[in-house]
């Protein structure tokens, strides 16, 4: 494994260490917060704030992840957050979701040409991110009786969400929403912890509070998967990892903890905020891409 | 073998990472309770 001394990045030696556990400690905090694994974040930053190598930075930070993830569910476990017959049912989708979206990415990478299919990617997932801090700010409606998207669909049968206190919830549906979590995050190359809040909230019928401890289980559970592929190809280095998990496993507390004592709608509001902020830099990304010789 | 070791440290090293943190934390927020709790009971019995 490469030492932190000779990864070519702008720092080395103990300054690096110390900036990757302070962005290892922002990246905790949302995490904690707002159930995401942070990727969307922490990947540019690394790449172009402390210059590290590319190819490196996208297995190491689904392996991240991984630990403040497990930080925070725990945590978030007993705060009675969790609601597991969902997150199970969720996390087996998304695993055979995210199968079926890594091929439909070659599929269509190999169909259109890899700069026009970059392209395509990005347009979608910024349309993506703008429509769900649109629908998250918005909130449930209360038009059909406080009832979630899953708790109309007519497609039987249907489960109780017990801790969630929820009936009538269509299984097929909750599937569905599963898998499409994984066929999104298979095709755009993120973990997917951004667009699973908004499904958790809108179409289950989740509290944002149970939303963000649910959504973390799932996070973490396709981290572990995303991780044995990337470790795989040799795409994990240890030392980031140790560095950035300093910071972002003690991050993930303060958020838990912050989580616990925010209104619901304030949670979404500020939730909100964090999508545009991701929408931001995807919309960077394009600007460089069309505007690259 | 060696590379399944790789697998294996990459998955389990930031899970008990998290999980001792996490567990770390929670002796430390019910020292703190238990240190208010008392304080207060001895602020009753005085």
């Amino acid at each position: 494994m490469t030492p932190l001394d000779q990864l070519d990045a702008y720092l080395t030696g103990v300054p690096l260490v110390c900036a990757l556990a302070g962005l290892g400690l922002a990246i905790g905090v949302l995490t904690g917060l707002f159930g995401v694994g942070g990727a969307f974040l922490m990947n540019p930053l690394l790449i172009i704030v402390l210059g590290v190598n590319q190819s490196l930075v996208v297995g190491s930070s689904l392996c991240v992840t991984i630990g403040t993830a497990a930080s925070g569910l725990s945590r978030h476990v007993r705060m009675n957050n969790v609601e597991f017959r969902a997150f199970l049912i969720l996390a087996g989708g998304a695993s055979c979701g995210a199968a079926l979206g890594s091929w439909l990415h070659e599929f269509l990478r190999a169909a259109q040409g890899e700069g026009s299919f970059r392209l395509t990617i990005l347009w979608s997932y910024l349309a993506m991110l703008l429509i769900t801090a649109w629908l998250v700010v918005r909130g449930p409606s209360e038009r059909h009786g406080g009832r979630s998207w899953l708790q109309r669909l007519p497609v039987p049968p249907r489960i109780q969400l017990p801790r969630a206190g929820l009936h009538g919830v269509s299984l097929p549906g909750l599937v569905a929403t599963g898998v499409l979590i994984g066929i999104i995050s298979g095709l755009i190359g993120i973990g997917g912890g951004v667009l699973l809040m908004p499904l958790l909230l809108l179409a289950v019928g989740l509290t944002a509070h149970q939303a963000v401890g649910t959504g973390l289980g799932v996070v973490m559970l396709g981290s572990v998967v995303g991780t044995i592929g990337h470790g795989l190809a040799g795409n994990v280095n240890l030392w980031i990892v140790m560095s950035l998990l300093i910071g972002s496993t003690l991050g993930v507390q303060a958020g838990a903890w912050i989580c616990q004592r925010l209104h619901a709608r304030r949670l979404r509001q500020y939730f909100a905020v964090i999508v545009l902020l991701a929408a931001v830099l995807v919309a960077a990304d394009i600007v460089k891409r069309v505007t690259a010789p | 073998m060696t590379k399944a070791l790789h697998i294996a440290a990459f998955v389990l090293v930031p899970l008990a990472w998290g999980l001792l943190v996490d567990y770390a934390f929670e002796r430390l927020r019910r020292r703190t309770r238990r240190k208010a709790s008392d304080s207060a009971a001895d602020e009753v019995i005085e």
